[in-house]
């Protein structure tokens, strides 16, 4: 569940509101192989969709991908308004 | 037994607040428990129990209540209620009920915060080394909180007191002559408070180190709901606790409201910003 929210945190606050695969990677201080198991995850619940241009593999999160998120995130703030670690 | 008088009125104007509470209690064990179907934490499928239990504890309270109401108005002005009345047996079910479930609830939102106790304070020391004797002694300590909340009906008699309450017509108004000092009511907010101070001394530091508005409602709500808890045991001291304690609940489950309805406008500014920044 952690990674999952800290793959959309990142796709969604990415400038260009989409980001490359090597950006999360680093970013979620991920491997390869459970990136891309994340990543099929993702796609699978529509979270996120690929954009391809120029070769290059970007992904960007879809609306029910924001909504998740909007709903995770007054989740987290009402734990931690109790001192709770989500 | 210490009788307080309470006017009618007044004595429905607190159902109100219960109701008032138990709908937000409701609306923090609804979104506790869909944190916990997110992250599969105990912590938080304890909040939801914990707030589903205070709910049910004032809904109780609140039927009683009001039912109790209805026939103290009909029964008025000469009401002599006794134990083989309906009235008496609403009023005993709506009190019991309410002290045995909400004790459960407060037990279950003490225990919420065992886990992080213990986990922080010895992971300072020992690293992990000792993580699976914490789990254990958690376990431990589970069944001992929740059979605290028993001693609230222990403490029933099992031969209820003859005229416990008493309706009277004063020229102005009228009045309701309640037991309030009796030893399963004193053992109920005793408890109450043991767990609610506990409670707020694990929330205390949250806001020390946090510095949100949102943790300070938390606190102050607990807080509030603690005066509450002790104001209601110095009832026998003076009248003026009892409207003070109804007073410091309202508030205590209106800061919690505020809190949720706070958490819900920051993210809805939040979407609106960045949605603002795209176009």
């Amino acid at each position: 569940m952690q990674v999952i929210t800290d793959i959309l945190r990142v796709v969604e606050g990415s400038s260009s509101n989409r980001v490359k695969p090597t950006h999360i990677l680093y970013k979620a201080n991920l491997s390869h192989k459970l990136l891309k198991d994340h990543i099929n995850t993702l796609l699978q619940k529509g979270f996120i969709e690929v954009e391809i241009e120029k070769n290059h593999t970007y992904y960007k999160i879809t609306e029910k991908g924001q909504k998740f998120m909007s709903e995770f995130r007054k989740l987290e703030k009402l734990s931690q308004a109790f001192g709770l670690p989500v | 037994m210490t009788y307080i008088i309470i006017p009618l009125w007044f004595y429905e104007f607190g159902s109100l607040m219960y109701f008032l509470s138990s709908a937000v209690a409701f609306l923090v064990s609804y979104f506790s428990f869909r944190l916990y179907r997110y992250s599969g934490s105990r912590q938080h499928l304890f909040l939801s129990a914990a707030f589903a239990f205070i709910t049910l504890g004032l809904v109780i309270l609140t039927v009683g209540n009001v039912i109790s109401y209805f026939n103290f108005e009909e029964c008025k002005p000469n009401c002599k209620i006794d134990p083989t009345d309906a009235t008496y047996m609403w009023i005993r079910l709506g009190n019991y009920g309410y002290y045995f479930t909400s004790a459960i609830g407060y037990a279950l939102l003490a225990l919420s915060y065992f886990k992080i106790n213990f986990k922080g304070s010895m992971r300072s020391k020992l690293k992990n080394k000792i993580n699976s004797n914490i789990k254990l002694k958690n376990k431990r300590l589970i069944l001992p909180v929740l059979f605290l909340p028993l001693l609230t009906i222990l403490a029933i008699p099992a031969i209820p007191p003859a005229f416990d309450i008493t309706i009277i017509l004063a020229p102005q108004q009228t009045y309701v002559l309640y037991p309030f000092v009796n030893p399963y009511f004193q053992t109920f907010h005793v408890l109450s408070s043991i767990f609610l101070a506990y409670i707020v001394f694990q929330v205390l530091p949250t806001y020390l180190r946090c510095r949100e508005r949102l943790c300070l409602l938390v606190l102050l709500s607990f807080l509030s709901v603690l005066f509450y808890h002790v104001l209601m045991f110095a009832v026998a001291m003076h009248p003026i606790c009892f409207a003070l304690a109804h007073f410091s609940l309202l508030a205590g489950f209106g800061m919690l409201l505020l809190m949720l309805v706070k958490v819900g406008v920051d993210e809805h500014e939040r979407s609106k910003i960045k949605n603002a920044s795209h176009h």
